[in-house]
């Protein structure tokens, strides 16, 4: 089996320090950081994001292979950063406005790092304003936004018209999700996007951000 | 340990609760939701319109919401069909040993006049099936006085589910229907990440309760249960709070909580959810909104607390079994039962 396939399978047992120190090994041995990162890492994730979606895998999988996956980028991240190597995208995400539900919001962070972005977490029961401003900020491409209430759901609008306001259309896209969203109501206010569930998110963010 | 009482706000009839398309209650080619009443075979019809959801297409269905929509709109022996779903819900739970039966119809529509004639139209039915007070249960005040407004005084207090600081407007409800209260430990802005905060919120919200004539032994504190799956302390950190709102407040005041939040995202979550209730119940707490069909007084009684899956249940609950690895792996070898 090669570094890379041990890095992915180590991965997805969610093993820190072996996925750690297989990094480093895969450096010395000369690999591409970009390959470790894609080939290595993601493709691990991405193993476990469809094995989530699947019910095949439990929450606490996910996040001990995200951690793992951390392990790695902490060697890996002067590299890329060396190397010219850019995040997939860059998210701000957070639960509307009146929403204090995070673990969804939480599932999705990890799944987008996962994916290869750059995650800004605006936290729970964001004003819309307040992410619009993250995302200038931090010049992101994407918002994601969170609601678990048919209450709180209809905030959403208000991120999309705040996106608008801002004339940031098109830069910016929407992404949406949580347990009373659908495809219908994401249509209805203008979202660029929905997903049912954290792994779908990944899969969403690189289309919207047009990467694979 | 001796359990005699164990207060069960009976929570099934609720509007968010799927079943799965491809799942044994669900026929998708016959387009219905499968269900027994005691032993005879009954289907109810899903609404056409619930088959062109974005549920449908993601391979979920609202089991209850297809029951109401059938109720409120349905014809002849459909409509019938969601009454009948609805009535065999009550009187299950009823049986199971419910203290109140919890109605929420939060998502039954987009459309609030919509919810308030849903809330109005299931505690009637409801109250037709059972003898049991309701809990109404809700995030809008329009559909939790609509709700209040339709419970039958006669059959006891209703229940509001529930008053925190945050929904502090329900304040004049509660005055004007004395009813018994669920009191979320939520603050103002955010929920609380500790005892230390859950006791300083309640102490700022059962005095408004108290003054608005509510007595101690109506009201029933929600700590607020948050899942292990993400951070395993948080079994610990609830039942923490258990026992220091039982040491500030006495014997008096309930002490229940959303005991099967704490599962989600794992394997097994019935076996969690009663070995939960049972620590919650030791550590001063005395009810929950729970499924009485697998939580109620008779089944804590039941649970060996020496056999291997209690235990292991109990050490991941208690943040002692690291990223619940134990416990998946054990459920995954078949040990669980």
């Amino acid at each position: 089996m090669s570094v890379l396939e041990q890095i992915t399978e180590n991965l997805i047992k969610g093993k820190a320090k072996d996925v750690k120190e297989l990094v480093a090994k895969a450096v010395a041995e000369k690999i591409k950081p970009a390959d470790i990162l894609n080939k290595g890492l993601l493709s691990g994730m991405s193993i476990i994001g469809e094995r989530f979606k699947k019910n095949e895998v439990y929450v606490p999988e996910v996040l001990i292979a995200a951690r793992a996956m951390k392990a790695g980028m902490e060697q890996l991240k002067p590299l890329l950063a060396a190397a010219g190597v850019q995040p997939k995208g860059t998210v701000v995400v957070g639960t509307v406005k009146g929403d204090l539900h995070d673990i969804g919001k939480n599932l999705v962070c990890m799944m987008l790092e996962g994916a290869g972005f750059k995650i800004v977490d605006a936290g729970i029961n964001v004003e819309p304003d307040k992410m619009v401003q993250l995302a200038k900020e931090n010049n992101a491409n994407l918002i994601g936004a969170s609601a678990l209430l048919t209450t709180t759901m209809t905030n959403m609008k208000s991120v999309v018209e705040a996106v608008k306001a801002a004339g940031m259309s098109g830069k910016v896209k929407v992404m949406i999700g949580g347990a009373p969203v659908t495809q219908a109501f994401a249509d209805e206010i203008g979202a660029d996007g929905y997903a049912p569930d954290a792994a779908s998110a990944a899969d969403l963010a690189k289309k919207l951000s047009g990467v694979k | 340990m001796q359990i005699k009482t164990f207060i069960v706000i009976g929570e099934n009839i609720h509007c968010t609760r799927v079943l799965k398309r491809d799942g044994n209650l669900v026929d998708a080619a016959a387009r219905v939701i499968r269900y027994d009443d005691g032993g005879k075979k009954k289907t109810l019809p899903i609404p056409e319109i619930l088959l062109k959801s974005a549920d449908w297409e993601n391979g979920k269905i609202k089991h209850c919401v297809a029951a109401i929509w059938q109720g409120l709109y349905g014809q002849g022996p459909a409509q019938e069909a969601g009454c009948d779903y609805l009535r065999v819900m009550a009187a299950k739970q009823e049986k199971a040993g419910a203290s109140f039966l919890d109605v929420n119809v939060d998502e039954f529509s987009m459309d609030l006049p919509e919810r308030i004639k849903a809330v109005q139209w299931t505690a009637a039915l409801v109250q037709g099936a059972s003898r049991l007070p309701l809990s109404i249960d809700s995030s809008n005040s329009d559909i939790m006085r609509a709700g209040l407004k339709a419970c039958e005084k006669a059959r006891g207090r209703p229940m509001v589910n529930s008053i925190s600081l945050e929904r502090i407007g329900l304040l004049g409800a509660v005055a004007e229907y004395k009813p018994a209260v669920v009191a979320s430990a939520a603050g103002e802005k955010g929920l609380p990440a500790n005892t230390e905060e859950r006791l300083d919120n309640l102490g700022r919200l059962i005095p408004q309760l108290t003054a608005k004539g509510i007595q101690m032994d109506w009201i029933h504190v929600d700590p607020l249960v948050y899942t292990i799956s993400t951070e395993a302390n948080n079994g610990k950190m609830f039942l923490a709070a258990v026992q220091a709102i039982r040491a500030k407040y006495g014997p008096a005041v309930h002490i229940i909580g959303g005991l099967s939040n704490v599962s989600f995202g794992m394997p097994a979550r019935k076996l969690i959810n009663q070995v939960f209730a049972y620590l919650a119940v030791e550590a001063g707490g005395d009810g929950g909104i729970v499924d009485p069909l697998q939580i109620n007084a008779k089944i804590l009684q039941g649970l060996d607390a020496n056999a291997e899956p209690f235990q292991l249940a109990k050490a991941l609950l208690l943040g002692t079994d690291d990223f619940g690895m134990n416990f998946i792996a054990a459920h995954r070898a078949g040990k669980l039962g």
